[in-house]
């Protein structure tokens, strides 16, 4: 197991996150997030399942060197395409990869968006600068992919303001500008949350259309465990700042190992059955009173005294782990 | 047959400079401790249906009979004597509870300003409903900004329960929850009208979680009622086509196994006039020239349908498996 994620990470892989800890900047309090692992091979979508509270977001941002100043990477290595970007030193590195490397739709299409701004203008100014665009043609391009996220009327978006959008269209335009500059790494943080569920579904066909098209990866953060499971070939669990378990989308849904895994899975209704959803008990710690081995311990009906140790991962399955005592030796 | 316990008929209501109404000759029915849905994308004028119950707005016409008042124009009088049996709980607790008093005095407030209960018992009334929502006696004194999300909720069910209403509207109670705290709070609610018999009506985009806890369920669609009857017929054999698109858009939290045809709705275009007959008549892959003319109510299944196709067709079904399947590119 531990020697598959060793070769793993060698081969080609598009971001590769090695013990990624990001806390407060000169505090003595412990890392919000911490011990973060994590592949994503080129042409793979990887799904971050986590509720509020995970540290989802924040391990998004810090792959993309825009944490908020109170925050910063304690430890770690992030590698894109096997270049270092993590640290100050490399921050020219980073910020040439942010557009045509990474790029990134944050869970408030309007927030993405310049409200004085018309949308077309913001999606032409991105193509003229990444893409070498002329004027001309980067109104044409706009256009073009604007009818490839399924606008019946291109041009009239293209003139609107973010204002003039409803939900769903925003969001597609922010995709649509997102994936605009060809990246081969798109960050989705809650793609899809807001949304009505008949546009939920157009919008995440046509993103995941447009990712298979340009053969780019992504990463997926979201709440929805439907997301996940439509789109996701690979899943990442977060509880707590932590990643509790971890593994190919379709095993970790129908053999959830980690407590903290079975009892989201457990909490999520379905229209198949009335069943009786049971929740998990307590919430989320705070980031100022984490437990200091596994932070799901005061949550957990299998707690006990080792807990309080930081669980390793235990592999549960092919390229699938847990990080929870009850699987040691399994 | 006796009374039940709201009657609704005809209802309706536009907003100023709308062509068509929000709500646009509505009718349903709740009897006594049970639990509606009522379900529909937004825009589709629930919320604003449940506005016009409540009497925050003025319907344009229709009749609300609750416990033998009629609520449409209703005096003063009137609205003071059916307050205390008609209460709702609101989408998001951050923003409708006042961040400025105590949890003890939210909770006390409908006691007071309803009167009925002596002042000496306010204390232990507020007590007994802390109990009721699972919420600890030490939680009286605080603020709510030191609560969870899933304990603000907990308080606003309190509170609108602390008057002893026949009838809660719950206005998407869960959505703005992380899921393993919604499903506690479902949870919780089915609890309470277990024990005290309260009807609720849901308002909800959510399917998965109405299936959970409604008895009947009804789809609004551009102010109108296209399907109600008993939750199980309507979420697990919808027959209108509506209905049928709204399920199939639900992202299933397990991975998909077999490939049943789904029922795609059209892309809405923008600036056309809005349709005299069925509402659906422009997004509706099965539209006949009929369709044009407002459809009968026929009854399938236990259910009613607007729909004149009902129930849907098997083959016409089975022939949209094919546009589903188009590349993606992989």
């Amino acid at each position: 197991m531990v020697e598959t994620l060793e070769s793993a990470r060698t081969t080609d892989q598009l971001l590769t996150v090695e013990d990624l800890a990001v806390g407060l900047v000169n505090s003595e309090t412990p890392a919000i997030i911490e011990r973060i692992q994590l592949t994503v091979p080129r042409r793979t979508v990887i799904g971050v399942l986590g509720e509020s509270g995970s540290g989802k977001t924040m391990m998004s941002l810090a792959l993309l060197g825009l944490l908020s100043p109170e925050l910063a990477v304690r430890s770690g290595r992030i590698r894109f395409e096997g270049n270092d970007i993590s640290g100050r030193e490399n921050r020219r590195a980073l910020e040439a990869l942010r557009g045509p490397g990474m790029a990134m739709v944050s869970q408030q299409p309007t927030d993405c968006l310049n409200p004085i701004m018309h949308v077309g203008t913001q999606i032409e100014r991105l193509l003229r600068l990444h893409r070498g665009f002329s004027r001309r043609d980067a109104h044409e391009e706009a256009a073009e992919i604007l009818t490839n996220f399924g606008f019946a009327q291109p041009k009239a978006v293209l003139g609107a303001y973010p204002h003039q959008l409803s939900g769903g269209m925003a969001q597609r335009a922010v995709l649509a500008m997102a994936l605009a500059c060809r990246p081969k790494l798109l960050i989705a943080d809650e793609p899809t949350t807001g949304l009505d569920v008949t546009t939920a579904s157009e919008v995440l066909d046509y993103m995941m259309q447009v990712i298979a098209e340009s053969e780019a990866s992504a990463l997926v953060v979201t709440h929805d465990v439907g997301v996940v499971a439509k789109v996701t070939d690979f899943l990442v669990v977060m509880h707590a700042g932590h990643i509790v378990e971890r593994g190919p989308t379709a095993e970790v849904l129908t053999q959830p190992s980690h407590p903290y895994t079975q009892g989201l899975l457990a909490s999520v209704p379905t229209v198949a059955a009335k069943a009786e959803l049971i929740g998990i008990p307590g919430q989320v710690p705070s980031i100022t009173d984490y437990p200091p081995g596994c932070r799901f311990v005061d949550r957990c009906s299998f707690a006990e005294s080792r807990c309080s140790t930081l669980p390793p991962d235990f592999a549960v399955g092919d390229d699938h782990v847990s990080r929870c005592w009850l699987h040691e030796g399994k | 047959m006796t009374e039940p316990l709201l009657r609704i008929n005809d209802l309706t209501f536009g907003y100023p400079g709308q062509e068509q109404p929000a709500v646009d000759g509505v009718d349903l029915m709740i009897s006594e401790g049970s639990s509606l849905g009522l379900v529909g994308e937004s825009g589709s004028g629930k919320s604003t249906l449940g506005r016009c119950l409540l009497g925050l707005l003025r319907p344009s016409g229709g009749t609300i009979l609750f416990q033998g008042n009629s609520l449409v124009n209703a005096k003063r009088s009137t609205w003071r004597a059916v307050r205390p049996n008609l209460q709702i709980v609101f989408q998001d607790p951050q923003t409708s509870l006042n961040p400025l008093l105590r949890v003890e005095t939210i909770i006390a407030d409908p006691l007071r300003s309803f009167g009925t209960t002596p002042r000496r018992e306010i204390k232990d009334r507020v007590a007994e409903l802390l109990d009721l929502v699972e919420l600890s006696p030490d939680m009286t004194r605080a603020y709510p900004h030191q609560l969870s999300g899933g304990q603000r909720q907990r308080v606003a069910i309190a509170r609108a329960l602390a008057s002893h209403p026949s009838l809660v509207v719950l206005d998407e109670p869960t959505s703005a929850l992380d899921v393993s705290v919604g499903a506690k709070i479902l949870h919780l609610l089915m609890d309470i009208q277990n024990k005290l018999g309260t009807a609720y009506l849901f308002i909800s985009h959510d399917l998965a979680t109405m299936r959970q806890v409604t008895d009947t369920i009804s789809v609004m669609l551009s102010g109108k009622i296209v399907e109600s009857g008993p939750a199980e017929n309507v979420l697990l054999r919808p027959q209108h086509p509506y209905s049928r698109a709204l399920l199939d858009a639900i992202l299933a939290p397990r991975p998909q196994v077999a490939a049943v045809p789904r029922l795609k709705l059209l892309p809405q275009s923008p600036n056309q006039s809005p349709p005299l007959g069925c509402r659906l008549v422009r997004r509706c892959p099965f539209a006949e020239e009929r369709c044009e003319e407002p459809p009968p109510l026929t009854e399938v299944f236990g259910a009613q349908v607007a729909c004149w196709l009902a129930p849907i067709p098997e083959d016409r079904m089975s022939a949209l498996r094919k546009p589903d399947t188009k590349p993606a590119g992989s």
